[in-house]
């Protein structure tokens, strides 16, 4: 694969990321650089790694906690929330029939919703929709477990094409059904079904190509280079492939078996090197390239990301560790060498985003918390029951707001701007 | 492309990030090292074999499984933890006939049970097997005779006799620290709700589906089955009271000095559940959802419970066996250790934790040196086969009792029903697929 790496350095020295890392300290670099509110119009966020930039939130809840601006009940589901121009997307499942829903950010209002019939096919967990919607050019995407992909207008919603890939492209269904976000580019909209993902036309939803018929993984794409959103690496069942969007022309493979053929996580990407993490007895490694093929760099069993996905700030990878069904904790793995520095038996976590030196993580049971973490451990600054369900979902702040959303279907926004 | 496996233990071993894998030389003691296969690589196999490893008794020389990704990463895990690299089969004739194997670990599904351990015996090695020893009864004994016509070790995986707390809670039960028991209670309870059939799918590229099958009933592959699902499917395992029953149900036998129950009687269905649904498009399990059975022995009355819906309710625990004796109940559980509650309300329980390998809650280290143990002194082990086959049977009379609908009449000493020839053909059954049912039934 040729990661250029001139170009992976300027970008990723602009968000800020590589700043953090090489002066390890937390602060500075990242202060300086990005501090107003932008979008979260895709799954982990406008730069694919769960790191949001705003700095102009408070982290320091009083002792009766932050506001909550509203509730709202979503339906059976672990989809998160994308929020693009004061406008929240997400998806749910009641009695067999899910709903795209689009809610005003700020009241939780409902300004569209669509829905159709779906399983909601509970297996080991609640059911319902795993992926979360993409915003891209004025259009929403959303795929169903059962592989229904819809393209919105985003702002009237209504529906501009609809195609069931699987049925389609005769691809079969993996065991859990479809997960991955939607990722769009040149007019391609690429959606992780099948063995290496399938391209449609967004203009009309025809498709573009296909990979083989074989079981698709859970995760959803990250560009190999920020901005440039053509390589993109991802889950297949049994490895993590990278994939050129434009002909699905495969890059590379590295092979990477779980118990249950089931690669949930993003990859995370650095410098040159790609870190993946699976639950089911797999484990982490780091990759790094030669003559554009993957080798492992290091590889341990001892940090496993089941669902959620880790996010890194300051050299150090932060996730949840473990099987979610047990009680998945936070714990902290070295980016260098694989060393797990800590693993925090009592911070069960659910999901998790990082903002500047925190991290925000919900446990399995609807504490919210903001948590500073290092090397040594973490601290916790502020925490908050933010509703008493399953949670598998990671929280997403946009806007100095955090927001939250169980598997049972309550979404809820937690007002944390300043002075608030 | 593969991952690099030789690239990655030296640099690993240069850059020192074997983190939480025992170092490839580290080999503390000298002694013999077993030539091992494992038979079944999936969950439970690989917990056996990394005790195993860790013994540092054993070389694994051979992995079976039908699955080839469960292959795969089983022998990646034993690379990583040793440097060596196993010989992998698909079958397990193959396994046994082209390599010397002193050791077999058992850990496929219940239904293979016999023919594996069997066919090893044969081949000269000795055998840590899971539980339940056979699917049908006449299985179960085929794999006793054989152990013992051949002179062979053969450990059942009932680690709950010897993991501590089980120990230090049969010592007080024997001490009579609940007085006389009159009756007893094995159980198990979880949450669930109905089951909606789960569509048919054409069995994964990498599933040897036939040879999974075996001497069971060929059916359509459905991903409830495998891996792990099988437990809840009758053709392959025996539901809940097969599964859970065997650990709970020998902690009676353990206790009483009678050898087996003269009058078995169970009810259960699927009331929750829902019907079972087999056809060419959709399958649900077809074990019981909630299950009673009773055991009569002469001195005490047991009976087994399971529910697989309503989680523990109103009770302390979710799972164990409940000693009712006249100085008060003794409660043995799992990871809550045991309690006792005395019948004096106002004396405090005694209660003593569990200790045991997480995060899948056994003793396994302890089951493994205690058979290589009786391999090295010719002695029986803790879990030999009688043990195994005596809990074996109580599952599967439970099971018998609820097919046939009524109760059964045991004579324990010559295993046969009495005046019950419908029962008495259920203690075997037709094997398919061209394999023969092992032994003289
Ligand atoms: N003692 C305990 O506490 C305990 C706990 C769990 C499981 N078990 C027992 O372990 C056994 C395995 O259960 P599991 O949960 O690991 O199931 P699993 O499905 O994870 O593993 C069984 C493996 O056997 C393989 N297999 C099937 N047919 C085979 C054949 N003919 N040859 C070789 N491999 C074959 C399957 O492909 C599968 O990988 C069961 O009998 C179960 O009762 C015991």
């Amino acid at each position: 694969m040729a990661f250029n790496q001139r170009r992976v350095d300027s970008k990723l020295r602009q968000s800020g990321v590589v700043i953090l890392v090489a002066f390890g300290s937390a602060m500075c670099g990242w202060l300086a650089t990005n501090c107003q509110a932008a979008d979260w119009p895709r799954f982990r966020g406008p730069n694919n790694n769960g790191v949001s930039q705003e700095t102009d939130w408070n982290a320091n809840w009083s002792s009766d906690g932050p506001t909550i601006a509203w509730r709202v009940e979503v339906g059976t589901g672990y989809s998160s929330v994308t929020i693009a121009k004061g406008r929240l997307y997400t998806m749910g499942n009641e009695s067999n029939v899910d709903t795209v829903y689009c809610l005003n950010a700020d009241t939780g209002e409902q300004i569209w919703s669509h829905s159709y019939s779906c399983a909601t096919d509970a297996n080991e967990f609640e059911g319902g929709p795993t992926s979360t919607p993409t915003v891209a050019d004025g259009a929403v995407f959303s795929l169903s477990r059962c592989g229904d992909l819809f393209c919105f207008d985003a702002s009237s919603g209504e529906i501009r094409w609809q195609v069931n890939v699987p049925g389609v492209t005769s691809i079969r269904t993996p065991g859990w059904g479809f997960s991955g976000s939607p990722w769009v580019t040149n007019g391609l909209v690429v959606v992780n079904v099948g063995d290496a993902g399938v391209a449609l036309a967004v203009k009309d939803g025809s498709i573009a190509w296909k990979s083989a018929d074989k079981d698709a993984g859970y995760s959803s794409f990250v560009p190999v280079v920020q901005e440039e959103h053509d390589r993109l690496i991802f889950g297949s069942a049994r490895s993590y492939v990278c994939i050129d969007a434009r002909t699905g022309a495969e890059q590379w493979r590295q092979r990477w078996l779980t118990t249950f053929g089931c690669n949930a996580t993003n990859p995370v990407i650095v410098n040159e090197q790609v870190f993946l993490s699976s639950g089911y007895n797999r484990g982490s490694a780091l990759l790094n390239f030669e003559d554009d093929e993957p080798v492992i760099a290091w590889k341990t069993k001892a940090f496993q990301n089941q669902l959620t996905s880790s996010v890194l700030l300051g050299g150090f990878l932060y996730g949840a560790n473990g099987s979610v069904a047990e009680g998945a904790t936070l714990a902290c793995i070295r980016l260098t060498d694989g060393e797990v520095l800590w693993n925090e038996e009592e911070e069960r976590v659910g999901g998790l985003t990082a903002a500047g030196p925190y991290l925000i993580t919900i446990s399995d049971e609807g504490v919210l918390k903001v948590i500073e973490p290092s090397g040594t451990g973490p601290k916790i600054v502020s925490q908050y029951r933010v509703f008493d369900e399953q949670c598998w979902t990671a929280p997403v702040l946009c806007d100095a707001r955090i927001y939250c959303r169980g598997s049972g279907g309550s979404l809820v926004c937690v007002d944390v701007r300043q002075g608030n | 492309m593969n991952i690099r496996r030789r690239h990655f233990i030296q640099s690993a071993a240069v850059a020192g990030t074997l983190a939480a894998t025992p170092a490839v030389h580290a080999r503390k003691n000298k002694a013999k090292r077993y030539r091992t296969a494992l038979i079944g690589s999936g969950w439970w196999g690989m917990n056996i074999l990394k005790e195993a490893l860790a013994a540092e008794n054993v070389k694994v020389v051979a992995l079976c499984d039908v699955d080839r990704d469960k292959l795969e990463l089983a022998a990646e895990e034993v690379e990583d933890l040793t440097g060596d690299t196993p010989n992998t089969y698909g079958d397990f004739r193959e396994l046994l006939d082209k390599e010397e194997v002193e050791i077999a670990i058992v850990a496929t599904p219940d239904h293979w049970h016999a023919l594996n351990t069997i066919a090893a015996i044969e081949a000269g090695a000795h055998i840590f097997v899971e539980k339940p020893t056979g699917h049908t009864i006449a299985e179960s004994r085929a794999m006793l005779e054989a152990a013992r016509a051949n002179d062979r070790v053969v450990q059942v995986g009932m680690h709950r006799r010897i993991g501590p707390h089980y120990v230090s809670g049969m010592k007080f039960l024997k001490d009579g620290g609940a007085g006389d028991i009159g009756m007893v209670k094995a159980f198990v309870h979880n949450r669930g709700g109905a089951e909606l059939p789960t569509p048919n799918s054409p069995p994964p590229e990498q599933l040897d589906w036939k040879m999974y099958c075996g001497p069971a009933p060929m059916r359509p592959f459905n991903r409830k089955i495998h891996p792990g699902g099988f437990r809840h499917f009758l053709d392959f395992a025996n539901g809940t009271l097969g599964d859970w029953g065997v650990h709970w149900l020998d902690q009676i036998l353990w206790w009483t000095d009678e050898k087996y129950p003269k009058q078995i009687h169970s009810v259960g269905g699927r009331p929750v559940k829902g019907p079972v649904v087999l056809n060419d498009r959709h399958q649900t399990t077809d074990a019981p959802d909630h299950q009673v059975a009773t055991y009569q022995f002469e001195s005490f009355t047991a009976y087994w419970e399971h529910r697989r819906f309503a989680g523990m309710g109103p009770e302390k625990s979710s799972v164990g066996c409940h000693f009712y004796g006249t100085k008060g109940t003794f409660h043995m559980g799992w990871r809550d250790g045991w309690t006792f509650y005395p019948a004096d309300e106002k004396k405090s329980p005694i209660h003593q934790k569990a200790v045991h390998k997480e995060p899948d809650g056994h003793s396994i280290d302890l089951l493994w040196a205690d058979f290589v143990d009786a391999i090295e002194t010719g002695q029986r082990p803790t879990c030999d086969v009688q043990i195994g086959h005596d809990a074996t049977n109580m599952s599967l009379l439970g099971m018998l009792s609820l097919k046939l609908g009524r109760s059964i009449q045991w004579d324990g000493a010559q295993e046969r029903v009495v005046s019950d020839d419908e029962a008495n053909r259920l203690l075997s059954r037709p094997y398919e697929n061209g394999w023969s049912y092992p032994g003289t039934a």
